[in-house]
């Protein structure tokens, strides 16, 4: 005998969002790069900072940090990032 | 008229009978891999009913996720679970908890360390559903015990969205498929509900994201101090900090209890005894560096505060207790009120 069931998941909903316009060049640029406080990540950004300045010509590298990866960036430090910076860099992995 | 089930949102599926169910279920990546019972309409409106919650209810929210939670969607897991309907208002309340901010949700449910959410339930709704306390306490068998934690993880994969590529563990547990136990109450001590404020008779859920338990045995002790070291030696293993359980059965509780010592007692001196010199830990590569002069001397403690270590009675008899390391991602234990079963939906908002 056939049997209605139902859906047991939830969908996420997903918000109205429009892409900051991409940047034509990095010559030049204040970057961000927000450190997802894993361990290292501090030891790559440094990494990753050095090649941006010399193979970009990236003028300026701000470090911004969250206070745990496993939550969010708060929207306070973001919304400081981007009236500083040009472009922000994050990741996630450990 | 309408129809039981006409109020219900969630998408239906008409399938062959039971086994297609299985074999759907399976296949879309509802379920744990063990069969589940079929959320029909009416159960979940049994369930509904008897929480006295309206289906678009709000229970929670996973803002990294972009998702909501209504009574509707627990209540479907919970039914696929295998609870009875009066074990309902335990899985909403322990669904709630974990979507307190500070339990920290998304990063417990899908980091590589891999810990589960341990439900531990007291107050008088522990005998009014016939939930375990004493023998094989984390073991198979209990029904309520079985069914309530299966539901939480259920509610993992099916509203977290903790399955699949987004669960990251590395290994895992075995507490991962269902990890809830009740405190004795029996016990001299004050019942975790009590000691986090709550009235005794008042039923709640504490859930603390935990790796799995690790075993204590001790048989030759017969005073707090050389007792409490066969834990200590546990904890030195720990990995992280974060709010941790123990589990003291009633042998060792009636040696801790006979020497007048309460849960606190326990907790502070577990807190500083369960130490590692810095040199130790370093040869360990538990630490970073090069193992340096006076290292030998700097002890670390494993545990960052004594407040860290809930102290719960549980177990039957024999020789074993437990300690459950914190699972991480700096989530903290989360207690929540129980409504009687029959309470109206105002209990849970």
């Amino acid at each position: 005998m056939p049997i209605t069931v139902l859906d047991p998941t939830v969908a996420p909903t997903v918000r109205e969002f429009h892409r900051a316009a991409r940047l034509a060049t990095l010559e030049g640029t204040t970057l961000a790069l927000l450190n997802n406080s894993k361990a290292n990540a501090d030891v790559f950004l440094d990494e990753l900072a050095g090649v941006l300045r010399a193979r970009y010509g990236v003028n300026e590298v701000i470090f911004a940090g969250k206070p745990s990866s496993s939550k969010i960036a708060s929207r306070a430090l973001l919304d400081d990032l981007a009236v500083r910076a040009h472009g922000i860099i994050t990741g996630i992995g450990d | 008229m309408i129809s039981v089930g006409d109020r219900l949102a969630s998408d239906r599926h008409e399938l062959a009978d039971f086994m297609a169910v299985q074999d759907e279920f399976w296949a879309r990546g509802w379920t744990d891999g063990l069969p589940v019972v079929p959320p029909t309409p009416d159960l979940v409106e049994a369930f509904l009913a008897t929480a006295g919650l309206e289906p678009h209810q709000v229970v929670g929210v996973l803002p990294e996720r972009g998702r909501e939670f209504n009574a509707e969607k627990v209540a479907i897991n919970a039914v696929m679970a295998g609870c009875l309907v009066e074990y309902f208002p335990v899985v909403l309340a322990a669904w709630q908890a974990m979507c307190a901010p500070e339990y920290v949700l998304n990063a417990t449910a899908m980091s590589t360390s891999g810990a589960a959410p341990l439900v531990i339930v007291n107050g008088p709704i522990v005998k009014q559903i016939g939930m375990r306390t004493g023998t094989n306490v984390f073991g198979p068998g209990n029904r309520a015990n079985a069914t309530i934690g299966r539901a939480i993880r259920l509610c993992l994969i099916n509203l977290a969205g903790a399955s699949g590529p987004f669960d990251k563990a590395t290994l895992g547990h075995p507490g991962r498929y269902s990890y809830c136990i009740a405190e004795d109450e029996e016990s001299a001590w004050e019942p975790l509900h009590v000691q986090r404020g709550l009235a005794r008779e008042q039923s709640a859920v504490t859930v603390v994201s935990a790796e799995a338990p690790q075993f204590v045995r001790d048989s030759t002790a017969v005073a707090p101090e050389p007792l409490l070291l066969s834990y200590a030696d546990q904890i030195k293993r720990w990995n992280q900090h974060g709010p941790a359980v123990v589990v003291v059965n009633p042998e060792h509780r009636a040696i801790l209890e006979g020497a007048g010592w309460s849960k606190s007692d326990v907790s502070n001196h577990l807190h500083r005894i369960a130490v590692r010199s810095l040199a130790d830990l370093k040869r360990a590569s538990r630490a970073k560096g090069d193992v340096m002069a006076g290292d030998e001397e700097k002890q670390v403690m494993l545990t960052a505060r004594p407040e860290d270590l809930m102290v719960i009675a549980a177990g039957g008899q024999g020789i074993f207790s437990a300690v459950i390391p914190p699972g991480g991602a700096r989530s903290d234990a989360v207690t929540t009120l129980v409504p009687e079963p029959g309470c109206a939906g105002e209990c849970f908002i």
